[in-house]
């Protein structure tokens, strides 16, 4: 509600679909529920961006993780920089790999722990969304809004 | 001890997501509470598991 106490225009439902994917959180803030979105906005991206960072962008890589790279798809960066691939680099051909192996960061693993769990999570918060869409006993996005904060 | 603090911050994340996408209409407690329940749930339910299995393998190595 704004302040004349009109309803809030809402986004199209697969514009909030589709801005919830690629920043989680955004998508419950156009729907209306903002104290919902910025807390969803703060965590997910929290976890996302602590471990891209922890692994050197390793859990965006579908050289490394062909199959768990899925998981993290979830959020929508984690596909978008699959395709620049910044972690390329970081794999190791042949003899040299023994010995450099030892390089690898210590919280690379957690690192891509945190990104997939990051994923996960905004498929909970995406399908959270399409619930509120799709179940008529959700009501509108102020009825939410004030029910969250009740 | 840097992986159990990983671990614990991890849970609380999990919780708080959790609870904020729960169905609304099911919600007595504020968010605070109920995310609070959730993690000492999760996290010591995980951590209680975590012992009992080291335990059990501290008991099969004699």
């Amino acid at each position: 509600m704004n302040k004349d106490g009109a309803t809030l225009k809402q986004q199209p439902f697969l514009t909030r679909l589709i801005a919830g994917w690629l920043i989680p959180g955004s998508g419950h803030i156009l729907s209306g529920r903002k104290s919902t979105g910025w807390l969803l906005l703060l965590l997910v991206n929290t976890l996302w961006l602590s471990g891209m960072l922890l692994c050197d962008y390793e859990a965006a890589s579908r050289l490394f993780h062909p199959w768990l790279f899925w998981a993290g798809a979830g959020c929508g960066t984690t596909v978008i920089i699959s395709y620049v691939d910044p972690a390329a680099d970081l794999l190791l051909r042949g003899i040299a790999s023994v010995q450099e192996y030892q390089d690898v960061p210590r919280w690379s693993d957690t690192g891509v722990l945190l990104v997939y769990v990051a994923g996960l999570l905004n498929i909970l918060c995406l399908l959270d969304l399409i619930d509120s869409r799709i179940d008529p006993t959700r009501g509108t996005a102020s009825h939410d809004q004030r029910r969250e904060e009740a | 001890m840097s992986e159990l603090v990983v671990f614990l911050v991890l849970t609380a994340f999990i919780s708080v997501v959790h609870v904020s996408v729960t169905r609304t209409a099911d919600r007595k407690d504020g968010l605070h509470r109920e995310a609070r329940r959730y993690f000492l749930s999760a996290a010591g339910g995980m951590l209680l598991l975590g012992l009992i299995i080291e335990a059990i393998a501290q008991l099969f190595q004699y």
